[in-house]
């Protein structure tokens, strides 16, 4: 939208009814349902609300798929210093919030607000994304810096993740070193200041890496990847490639499968499969505007049902178990049009070259999908 | 005798106290213990805990062996 020079959209909402619930009642009650499983589900019922989506930072390093360094290594050096357990022990001793909600509502409460060691108010929330681009992805190590970072781009009113991505490929081109705290500082003022290297760095990834004729733009239809690194994760590298939206992690990340030892990150078998079926999972679910965490607890039968009996109490329709899958398909292929009409072709449902040519440390592999089966992730 | 080195994340470093995130827990263990054993020592054996070694998420039928550095998680979904 953006490119077509749009600034806003405005919705006046002068003369709308109230939102219709067909049965309240009914409705009422599965909402109940899930709200209690989403409190005994211990991600959304209690490792959200202690360290936030923080909390991933340990998971991912150990697991050794934490892009860092412009996705040159697959654990961050000092990941202890910026791991969520550590940050929530930060924000604990200096009388910050650990949880917060930052959603009107919520019952879950991920959010944060981080302080400086004077206490006073640094930004909120410290995210898990955000902690991985400019910090990770940077070589920063100092939450303090990182926590700097993140407000300075919700001040500017930038993507903290393509953003965060844009100032490491700059570093790894040369322009300026990894961990330089006060360098990524300078990126994002010259940001905002407009100046000729600031345009470039606000178009993202993308145009950073043509602008130094850099081959290592970690990003897919120009949207940069998250922290996951495909090599690492070789479903997620699926997802990457061929969601509708470029490397969107949200669009299908199977990290819970991979740490549950459902499937092998490092293996290309089952991940076509893997990425179609929580690509459609989540397509549905970005339908119906529940948070994507607190789906999370969606995988217990009950939850699920409720999750049904909530859409068909809304709609007053009697909605049979494979509503969601239903509607989720039609989404993506919904989608699917919009691109091909866009001009947008199966050539652009690739993961750039590096990701399969360069192994990521420290199981040094690359990404072993091969293009025809990423053709097939949409065949249903 | 094996000892292993145990480190907890999520909720679960408060659940042991005077632990050192530094440091980690250190347990012994008999020689061919395994994860499961090892979880049913620290009481975790009714929980869903992922076991990573070496990077990689471990099956609890896993063979420890003297050195063997545990991290244990919960599970987490994407965020």
């Amino acid at each position: 939208m953006g490119a077509k020079g749009l600034k806003a959209v405005l919705v006046n909402t002068e003369g709308k009814s109230p939102d219709a619930v067909a049965d309240p009642e009914a409705f009422q009650k599965a909402a109940k349902t899930l709200a209690r499983a989403i409190q005994k589900n211990s991600f959304t019922g209690q490792t959200l609300p202690e360290l936030g989506t923080a909390g991933l930072v340990s998971a991912m390093n150990s697991l050794g798929a934490f892009p860092s360094f412009n996705a040159t290594q697959g654990v961050f050096t000092g990941w202890e210093k910026i791991s969520g357990e550590t940050m929530a022990e930060v924000i604990r001793k200096r009388g910050g919030k650990n949880k917060h909600r930052g959603c009107s509502q919520c019952i879950i409460q991920c959010s944060n607000e981080y302080v400086d060691d004077k206490g006073d108010y640094m930004n909120a929330s410290l995210e898990y994304e955000t902690i991985w681009s400019m910090g990770g992805m940077t070589g920063i190590d100092d939450l303090d810096t990182i926590a700097r970072l993140d407000f300075l781009c919700d001040d500017i009113g930038l993507d903290t993740m393509n953003t965060g991505i844009a100032m490491a490929v700059a570093m790894d081109a040369g322009y300026k070193s990894f961990g330089d705290a006060r360098a990524a500082i300078d990126m994002l003022e010259e940001i905002a200041a407009g100046t000729e290297m600031g345009v470039i760095l606000g178009n993202g990834p993308a145009a950073v890496g043509r602008h130094f004729s850099h081959h290592r733009i970690p990003a897919v239809k120009g949207q940069g990847i998250a922290a996951y690194d495909p090599r690492g994760m070789q479903g997620n590298g699926v997802t990457y490639a061929t969601s509708t939206m470029g490397a969107d992690h949200t669009a299908g990340n199977l990290i819970g499968q991979y740490l549950g030892k459902q499937l092998d990150p490092l293996s290309a078998e089952g991940q076509v499969e893997a990425s179609r079926s929580a690509q459609i999972a989540m397509a549905a679910l970005d339908c119906t505007g529940l948070c994507m965490l607190a789906a999370s607890a969606l995988n217990s039968p009950d939850a699920a049902e409720a999750m049904v009996s909530l859409l068909s109490a809304k709609t007053g329709t009697s909605l049979g178990k494979d509503v969601m899958t239903e509607m989720g398909k039609r989404m993506l292929k919904t989608e699917r049009e919009f691109n091909r009409r866009a001009g947008i072709t199966r050539e652009d449902d690739r993961l750039p070259r590096f990701f399969r040519e360069e192994p990521l440390p420290p199981h040094n592999r690359v990404f072993l999908e091969e293009d025809e089966d990423l053709d097939h992730v949409y065949n249903f | 005798m094996i000892t292993v080195t145990v480190y907890f994340y999520g909720t679960l470093p408060r659940r042991f106290a005077g632990y050192d995130p530094q440091q980690g827990y250190t347990v012994a263990l008999r020689q061919g213990a395994d994860i499961s054993n090892l979880l049913g020592h620290l009481g975790l054996a009714r929980e869903k805990v992922a076991p990573v070694i070496n990077g990689i998420t471990a099956d609890h039928c896993r063979k420890l062996a003297d050195g063997d550095r545990v991290r244990l998680f919960q599970p987490v979904q994407g965020g």
